[in-house]
């Protein structure tokens, strides 16, 4: 049985518009689809990265570096899945 | 950056009758061009803007609260209006709720980080459940703006 530890990874914002609502709202998608507890950390603001009123609470803004921590049974792949999400360009969807 | 920095506080509307989200909308931007925010000849265009936005996704995110917003080359600085509704506005919001508080956002395309800040305040303060009851309560613009300031000075 694998032991649920606490996993983290640093990313860095890259969109050249940053986190706004149309990327949050992908990763707290991405975020719910997981049973482990997930946070988003910059600097002291440390968010539940499963609720979208807390992820828009960062700012983030490219360029800047955020922290992931999982923890839970599935907290590996989750880091791993948001660190590529976050840490992607959001082409895939429109910006305003 | 201060709610009260960047809320126009004469687009203020204390108690939105309106029966639809788009009709929302519309009150809330013509709120801003009445107080000299925007000009008469954007109003219309930045009204498509927002509601082109909503296509992509509503920006009702639940617990009664909705940002609608666009980037507008019209405006060199981030603006905002607030409109609250005692009967709720259908807004398509993520939790299938009605929306009780609007914050209407437009900002220079150029400048994302205003966006970001401004989502950043407003939404640090609706994570508050007192801020919200609070908001709700008011019952006139000055109300509001007064419970601005106090929240911007952290006395919520």
């Amino acid at each position: 049985m694998v032991a649920a530890g606490i996993h983290r990874a640093m990313v860095t914002v890259r969109n050249s518009k940053g986190l706004h609502m149309r990327p949050l709202e992908l990763i707290a998608k991405k975020a719910l689809s997981f049973r482990s507890q997930i946070f988003v950390t910059r600097g002291n603001t440390r968010v539940d990265a499963k609720s979208l009123l807390h992820l828009l609470t960062l700012g983030a803004e490219p360029g800047m570096q955020l922290e992931i921590d999982a923890t839970g049974e599935d907290a590996s792949e989750a880091v791993e899945q948001l660190v590529v999400l976050i840490g992607s360009e959001f082409e895939s969807i429109d910006h305003t | 950056m201060k709610l009260c920095d960047f809320v126009v506080s004469t687009s203020i509307i204390p108690e939105l009758r309106v029966g639809s989200k788009e009709e929302a909308i519309r009150a809330m931007v013509s709120g801003l061009r009445v107080a000299g925010s925007i000009s008469a000849d954007d109003e219309a265009g930045i009204v498509a803007a927002i509601l082109k936005r909503e296509e992509l996704g509503s920006t009702g995110i639940g617990r009664g609260v909705a940002v609608p917003h666009t980037k507008h080359p019209s405006v060199d600085k981030l603006i905002a209006a607030i409109a609250l509704s005692s009967d709720g506005v259908d807004f398509a919001s993520l939790d299938g709720e009605p929306v009780y508080i609007m914050f209407l956002l437009v900002s220079p395309p150029d400048r994302p980080g205003d966006h970001l800040r401004g989502l950043e305040n407003i939404s640090r303060h609706l994570r508050n459940d007192n801020f919200c009851k609070f908001l709700r309560q008011s019952k006139s613009r000055e109300a509001v703006w007064d419970l601005l300031k106090e929240a911007d000075n952290n006395e919520i």
